[in-house]
């Protein structure tokens, strides 16, 4: 058969009308045929109703958490942001409870060394909990930047500020130039801080770079190296209730909540967006 | 083949050639007819297969869909680290879209049709017949980015869109017009196939010279005039060669060979008839701006910049729309423009144009520009590349484990050290872009002194780009 121009302009309208209708299709049916979709398979940490409470003034004892079953919770390094992590912690387990008025978790995992001081290439270990605080998040955690406008409440514990905080020791040289540069008022190069509520931040951020310290903070915990299993073990102390719904997580008996893991080993170069990261973990209180 | 006796570095000589087809099977495969049938049935078939998944997908995350995963991360790698790098154009020999409008002009599939071609056999007009169009198809391609690499329906209709697009300029227009002037995939390919390492040439010119009608051109019993209108008899650059190996059939001689070469020997060739030019320089730029773009976009830590890529809201995408197109086609070209002016200042010569410093100079964009490309794709590869696996063995995400691959979960391989390999390669392709801009300044200037007068802003250029890649890739 010869092609010739009425074939040419019949087929091009034919497969154009086709095309267009078949794009018009799947539009309409994103999925194309109903299929069911198995739910993601979450890891799930069930916070179990308590009577007690702890004190971690007296620090972390084991036997506290003993009767607690744990939930290893896999990470993975952090790679869509720069800087990408070098190293992988592989996983932290993770325990919680609740009594009538506050939130424990216990995050524990492997580290053969204790890092707990800062110098020029020199990092400290460290461990955060992250919590949506709106319901309809992204389903994973590695686009962390992007959690919409309410963002996210992150605690963050950290083995140098674990230090200061509670042994009241410097975790860094105390060298400072310009301090106070002479004939000024104020400092020039801003290097005092606050002192330190708690061994643990309690964040707010929107998106990468935007982490931020909350104006109350709300978080207590404690961590401590045990050197003979070369493992840390962190535990978080919170509220049950939120003080502000803006920027604390809220939680509540029978409720549940995801949460993400961060880790962060020090010797290995790991600070900032270096770190292992875990997807959503279903935080369940029974 | 141009002799020259410039040496790469001062030690690679550009003339070595390794023929590929001095053996005898080799030969023989490439000259059957079921070469390159196979593959593109092959890839014919994965295709289909992308399709299917890319429209059942819909909306659905990308990750875990066999048509992104396949083209963007697994065909896009390929192309960029090993085909055009390596084997020239070797993916437009086995690209499936064409085949229905080669079907539909040769009525056959598999034997040759001798005598005129189906279809209309318009002529593509000759303004048009450069990379301008490939130029502006390819940057408006772009536009969509961060919908086709994450939403399986948008990859659907990009490639509808081309598939259709190939059928419908093939009834139309001669041969593979389509692959030669309006296939967005193409330009690149033909640009940076100019460093391959491989090349489909004439052996002995004299043969071809006493040889009437030249059969590579117009074709005979055993193949097709070159479907891509070359003059296989005498082409010097890979930039238009198809590789669809019809010249090493339609030749009585053997004439035609596939040689393995040393890489980047096209940049220094320019003839009467594959002159160096403004469309291809512009080619090397925007492929360069949209290298840098991408990977604020997808791999930087810019999260309003990704929120705009994506089209967060209306006008953060429109704003991207202006960057990018801005960015690529006036700013790099612009910023590259300055430097040529200044070779030429430095020179102190006055009978070279700066349309031609500039022009010929943009040629060392193409290493450049690979080495950039392919350090990217390593950040695409090593942390995403773990889910081709998974979906591998559950195409369509329908539950299936036809390899038992699909409950890998998401590995990031190497992770630690992708910035210094990125890194690495891309001070490797900085190597070749300074060996080749070298030789490039002593053939646009008069003397020696002049060359090297006239090289230096090149060289500040192609050092200053390196270190900016190599500040986003190793941070």
């Amino acid at each position: 058969m010869k092609i010739t121009k009425p074939i040419v302009i019949a087929i091009t309208l034919v497969l154009t009308v086709a095309f267009v209708a078949l794009v018009y299709f799947g539009m309409t049916h994103a999925r194309g045929a109903p299929v069911a979709v198995p739910p993601l398979k979450r890891a799930t940490l069930v916070s179990h109703y308590k009577t007690k409470s702890l004190d971690l003034t007296q620090g972390v004892a084991l036997a506290d958490w003993a009767d607690i079953p744990g939930t290893e919770v896999e990470l993975v390094y952090q790679v869509m942001v720069l800087p990408w992590s070098k190293a992988l912690i592989p996983a932290v387990t993770a325990k919680s409870f609740h009594n009538d008025t506050e939130l424990y978790v216990y995050v524990s995992w492997k580290d053969d060394a204790e890092n707990r001081n800062l110098s020029t290439g020199e990092f400290g270990d460290a461990v955060a909990l992250m919590f949506p605080l709106a319901d309809d998040v992204p389903p994973s955690t590695l686009m962390m930047g992007f959690l919409g406008k309410q963002g996210v409440n992150v605690w963050h514990w950290k083995a140098t500020q674990d230090k200061e905080f509670w042994s009241k020791e410097s975790v860094s040289n105390d060298a400072y130039s310009d301090f106070h540069y002479p004939f000024e008022e104020q400092e020039t190069l801003i290097v005092s801080k606050s002192a330190l509520q708690s061994a643990i931040s309690d964040l707010i951020a929107v998106k990468v770079t935007t982490t931020t310290a909350k104006a109350t903070q709300n978080v207590q915990g404690r961590g401590v190296w045990d050197a003979s299993r070369g493992e840390w073990r962190v535990v978080f102390k919170r509220a049950l209730s939120a003080t502000n719904l803006k920027e604390d997580a809220a939680f509540g008996h029978g409720t549940r909540k995801l949460m993400a893991f961060a880790a962060w080993a020090g010797d290995k170069g790991d600070r900032g967006g270096r770190k292992s990261i875990s997807d959503w973990v279903q935080l369940e209180f029974r | 083949m141009i002799e020259t006796k410039d040496k790469l570095f001062g030690v690679v000589d550009l003339n070595a050639r390794f023929e590929l087809t001095k053996f005898k099977p080799v030969r023989a495969i490439l000259k059957s007819r079921w070469m390159p049938l196979l593959p593109i049935l092959l890839n014919l078939f994965i295709f289909v297969i992308i399709l299917l998944a890319a429209f059942t997908g819909g909306y659905s995350a990308g990750n875990y869909n066999f048509g992104i995963m396949i083209v963007w991360i697994l065909w896009w790698v390929l192309l960029m680290m090993m085909l055009v790098p390596g084997l020239s154009r070797a993916w437009c020999m086995m690209c499936p879209f064409p085949i229905f409008s080669d079907w539909a002009q040769r009525t056959k599939l598999f034997d040759v049709k001798t005598g005129k071609l189906g279809g209309l056999n318009f002529k593509w007009p000759k303004k048009l017949s450069n990379m301008w169009v490939m130029n502006i198809a390819f940057l408006v391609t772009t536009f969509f980015s961060g919908f086709m690499t994450v939403m399986p329906f948008a990859t659907f209709i990009l490639l509808g869109i081309i598939i259709l697009g190939a059928f419908i300029v093939g009834l139309v227009f001669e041969k593979r017009t389509f692959c030669l002037y309006l296939c967005p995939v193409s330009g690149f390919q033909g640009l940076y196939s100019q460093f391959a390492t491989v090349e489909v040439r004439r052996k002995d010119w004299d043969i071809c010279k006493n040889h009437n009608p030249k059969t590579c051109f117009v074709g005979n019993e055993n193949g097709y005039g070159c479907p891509w209108l070359r003059t296989p008899f005498d082409f010097q650059k890979n930039t238009y060669c198809g590789m669809c190996l019809e010249c090493l059939k339609t030749c009585p001689y053997d004439n035609m060979a596939i040689n393995l070469r040393p890489p980047g020997v096209d940049l220094l060739v320019e003839t009467k008839r594959e002159p160096k030019g403004l469309d291809e320089a512009w080619k090397a730029f925007i492929m360069l701006g949209i290298a840098i773009v991408f990977y604020l976009a997808f791999q930087g830590p810019w999260g309003f910049f990704k929120d705009m890529v994506r089209g967060a809201t209306l006008p953060g995408y429109l704003g991207y729309i202006a960057f990018h197109a801005t960015f690529n086609l006036l700013i790099i070209p612009g910023v590259f423009f300055v430097f040529a002016y200044l070779s030429k200042r430095l020179s102190g010569n006055t009978d070279v144009s700066l349309k031609t410093i500039f022009t010929n100079f943009a040629y060392t964009l193409i290493p450049m520009g690979l080495g950039v490309w392919m350090g990217f794709s390593v950040g695409i590869l090593l942390p995403n590349g773990s889910y081709i696996l998974r979906v591998l063995s559950d195409p369509f995400a329908w539950g299936w484990n036809l390899f038992g691959t699909a409950q890998i979960p998401w590995t990031p391989v190497l992770t630690g050290v992708m910035g210094y390999l990125q890194g690495a390669i891309l001070i490797v392709f900085f190597a070749f872009a300074v060996g080749y801009g070298w030789l490039l300044a002593k053939q646009i200037y008069a003397d020696a002194k002049q060359a090297k007068r006239g090289f230096v802003p090149i060289l500040t250029f192609l050092t200053l780009i390196t270190l900016v890649f190599l500040w986003l890739f190793v941070g």
